[in-house]
């Protein structure tokens, strides 16, 4: 596709549903054919050339300037290629995509990532609730790829997530991985309260231990080589644990099993 | 105003008029909502070319209201992000399949050509949310079968050697509180036998509380309803329901009715032998072969159809059983107390399993060999079979041998070697259709306007293009027609109106009156007043259809 530049024409008044917008999905479209595309605004639905203003730009990319909090499902099933936002995103950015890079420079809504399968979303801003989980009629959250949050990400995050990688510059809020089946999140700046309720599986990565709930037991610290090997091997988390040799590890839910992990390092 | 619709071929098996074989045509007039003598006034014309005319569907067993289904929404996410609200500026309709919104029951029902449809399970203490439900679905007449059999008061009047005056009464009663058209017995007492422990109960085995056998409520019941002289005969929901070997039970069942007017529902579910390596077969020959040397016995089968679904049952004794099968991993238990239970279990008929293929088979056996159309009906037991949006679909099965054959040679190896079905010949016809879906259920429910097409019939009309292939026929409606309201074009909604429910009024002896007050005083901590709901309370203030009944017997 060549690529395509969308800039709104004004703050938007009600919520735009982007779903079907990404460079797999304008494919073989002509630029006549891209602009009557309906998308759903409140009730109604509006060809995309009355919401933004439509030009091309640099191939492969989807570039939407300004963005908007009231923007939805940006990146939504996102296969391939690169979506840049220069700013907010509203709810479900980049729910259930599967490859390609979604970069958004300012905040999102609830549900960022939530069931994505591969890729990588990368966040300047702040996350709303539920980035990584699962939306309504989905029992698993992510199952794969990599959520980069920068900013702060806010409440149940990771929510019975299945697999791939989360990271957080920022705080969690509360109800961080609760449900969580399996994958890696790794917060910096520390968590709210009630995290890890209901974990099968999965590592929660910590700077200091958080409070838990009554399912979880401290196996104290341990010599982990495998700390060494996953900053080596994994790029993205390597600034996290720098030269961390020893864990100290919190093992749980115990309810469900008891087969899930908070690492303070 | 009034609709005149010409020159299409008229279907009406009641009053045997098949214009489909013989060709001709025929021109129904509908004024005010009523099948009218063909007049020259202005009127709305509708120039049908031949196309097929019959009378609104009936569907006579199918889960669309009440507290279940509301339970069933709640629980399946996923069926109502699989099939979203439909996009289009008219319809803003909710979505789903297995559990639909109330507004798209009506809606997806009136596109296949349905203008009538009965809960089958309603509990007495759920019947004022399940009312308000059904006024709250569009384009169908609607009614509900109230359950008894599992309730305390019944038990206990039973366990006390009541006389049948007294249970004809408590009857009565209920039926008039709970502005309810017939009784539906689920699991005759098994529900209540559950809270005690038992975990099975068989026909003749006793409550492990009350002592009562299945046998002595279902005859017990049957009685009542006779002597209220209600409508439809004691809808039966029989024990053991998914039980490999539970064809005994329905062939005791059927004997147990000794004569009197019994219906059997979902019998599909009721007819598993336990022959063969599996331990689980068809007996669905043996039990056909019992429907018809019984002319009292009507059944309606409850057809499997493949795919997602969710059930829904009072039935908790077997809801229970069937957990662990459930699919997604989850489901609803609940003890409605005094009164009865309730299970919400997702399920997926898989074509590759050996019982669920089984199960669609021996559906079909027990369509294609119960031979008097007018005594057997056609439902998915909605949703628990599947959703009734498949019915298109089971018709062409019906009507189309090689199709059916076809669609066999794809399933589960083992259970095509364990059924008749490819050496059945029969296909149904247009005019057995007919009689399944319209004809039939009407006199079954005592529906004396609805089901034909005759001058004082309701104006429910429905319009069909003929095709070779059934289930594109039946997918679509050209046009139907609710109260002479033209609400379905080419298949799609074009309006949507208010219908009606049907309610029965039986007489019985008020004296069990003082007696109600009292156990809902000391059982049920709300007062029986309460519990009743008037006419003012149905269908937005409209009140209900009134059908009367005259006692005969004592």
């Amino acid at each position: 596709m060549a690529g395509l530049h969308l800039k709104p024409r004004a703050p938007f008044a009600t919520r735009a549903d982007l779903t079907g917008i990404t460079p797999s999905g304008l494919a073989g479209l002509s630029r006549a054919e891209i602009e009557r595309l309906a998308v759903p605004h409140g009730a109604a639905r509006l060809p995309l050339a009355e919401l933004f203003f439509v030009e091309s730009g640099p191939d492969g990319v989807l570039l939407i300037e300004i963005g908007d909090e009231r923007l939805d499902h940006v990146g939504a099933g996102l296969e391939a290629g690169e979506i840049i936002v220069d700013g907010a995103v509203g709810a479900w950015a980049g729910q259930g995509m599967s490859g390609g890079v979604l970069r958004i420079a300012g905040s999102a809504g609830a549900f960022l990532g939530a069931e994505m399968s591969g890729g990588v979303i990368e966040l300047a801003g702040h996350a709303g609730e539920r980035a990584g989980g699962a939306s309504s009629g989905s029992r698993r959250g992510m199952s794969g790829g990599l959520l980069a949050i920068r900013g702060n990400a806010g409440p149940f995050l990771a929510e019975r997530q299945r697999g791939g990688l989360i990271t957080v510059g920022g705080a969690a809020g509360e109800g961080l991985a609760t449900d969580m089946i399996a994958g890696t999140v790794a917060v910096a700046g520390g968590a709210g309260p009630q995290l890890g309720r209901g974990m099968k599986r999965g590592t929660v990565l910590l700077h200091a231990a958080p409070e838990l709930p009554a399912g979880f037991i401290d196996t104290g610290s341990h010599d982990m080589i495998a700390l060494r090997l996953i900053a080596r091997r994994v790029p993205e988390l390597a600034g996290f644990l720098g030269g961390a040799t020893h864990a100290r590890r919190i093992v749980g839910d115990t309810l469900m099993g008891g087969q899930g992990e908070v690492l303070v390092v | 105003m009034r609709v005149r619709l010409t020159g299409g071929r008229v279907l009406d098996p009641t009053h045997g008029e098949n214009g489909v074989a013989t060709g001709a045509t025929r021109t129904i007039e509908i004024a005010d909502g009523r099948l009218v003598e063909p007049t020259d006034l202005p009127a709305e014309e509708y120039d049908l070319g031949g196309d097929i005319v019959m009378a609104g569907g009936i569907d006579l067993h199918s889960h669309i209201a009440g507290g279940k289904m509301n339970l069933a929404r709640l629980l399946m996410q996923e069926d109502r992000r699989a099939y979203p609200e439909m996009p289009g500026a008219f319809c803003g309709c909710g979505g789903g399949r297995a559990s639909p919104s109330a507004h798209a029951t009506g809606c997806r029902y009136a596109e296949l050509g349905y203008t009538t449809v009965f809960e089958p399970a309603m509990v007495g203490s759920n019947a004022r949310g399940a009312h308000l439900e059904m006024a709250d679905i569009p384009n169908l007449d609607t009614g509900a079968y109230l359950v008894l059999g599992s309730d305390d008061y019944l038990q206990r009047l039973l366990a006390t050697g009541a006389a049948q005056e007294q249970i004809n009464a408590y009857v009565g009663w209920m039926v008039e509180a709970t502005q309810a058209y017939a009784i539906k017995i689920v699991n005759p007492g098994g529900i209540n036998a559950f809270k005690f422990n038992a975990r099975k109960l068989d026909l003749d085995e006793a409550n492990p509380h009350y002592g009562n056998t299945p046998r002595k409520v279902l005859q017990t019941l049957i009685r009542a309803v006779t002597e209220l002289n209600l409508p439809h005969p004691i809808h039966l929901h029989g024990c053991n329901l998914g039980v490999p070997g539970n064809d005994e039970t329905t062939i005791a069942t059927i004997a147990a009715a000794e004569g009197r007017r019994l219906h059997l529902t979902h019998l599909q579910f009721h007819s598993y032998g336990t022959e063969g390596d599996k331990h689980f077969s068809s007996s669905a020959a043996r039990i056909a072969e019992m429907v018809n040397a019984n002319p009292n016995i009507s059944v309606d089968v409850g057809q499997v159809m493949f795919g997602q679904t969710i059930t829904a049952s009072a039935d908790y004794m077997s809801q229970y059983r069937n957990r662990p099968l459930g699919s997604p991993k989850k489901s609803i238990g609940m003890d409605i107390e005094l009164d009865a239970g309730c299970g919400v279990v997702p399920f997926e008929y898989r074509d590759r399993n050996f019982v669920n293929a089984l199960q669609w088979a021996i559906g079909l056996e027990l369509f294609l060999l119960v031979e008097d159309p007018w005594r057997i009906f056609l439902t998915t037991d909605h949703p628990n079979g599947g959703p009734f949006t498949t019915y298109p679909h089971l018709i062409r099965l019906l009507m189309d041998r090689d199709f059916r054959n076809a669609q066999l040679a794809t399933l589960n190896k083992a259970a095509q070697k364990h059924t008749l079905l490819p050496e059945i010949t029969r296909e149904y016809s247009l005019e057995e259709i007919a009689i399944l879906t319209r004809a039939a259920p009407a006199r079954i429910l005592n529906l004396k306007d609805k089901g034909h097409l005759r001058t004082g019939g309701v104006g429910d009309v429905v319009v069909h293009t003929p095709d070779s292939d059934a289930e594109k026929m039946f997918s679509k409606a050209r046009y139907v027609f609710k109260n002479g309201t033209l609400i379905v074009k080419d298949g799609e909604i074009v309006e949507t109106v208010t219908g009606t429910t049907h309610v029965a009024r039986p007489q019985f002896d008020r004296g069990i009156e003082k007696d109600m007050d009292r156990w809902f005083d000391e059982a049920i901590g709300l007062k029986a007043k309460h519990f009743r709901i008037s006419d003012g309370e149905l269908r937005g203030g409209a009140g209900p259809t009134i059908l009367k009944c005259e006692r005969t017997g004592s």
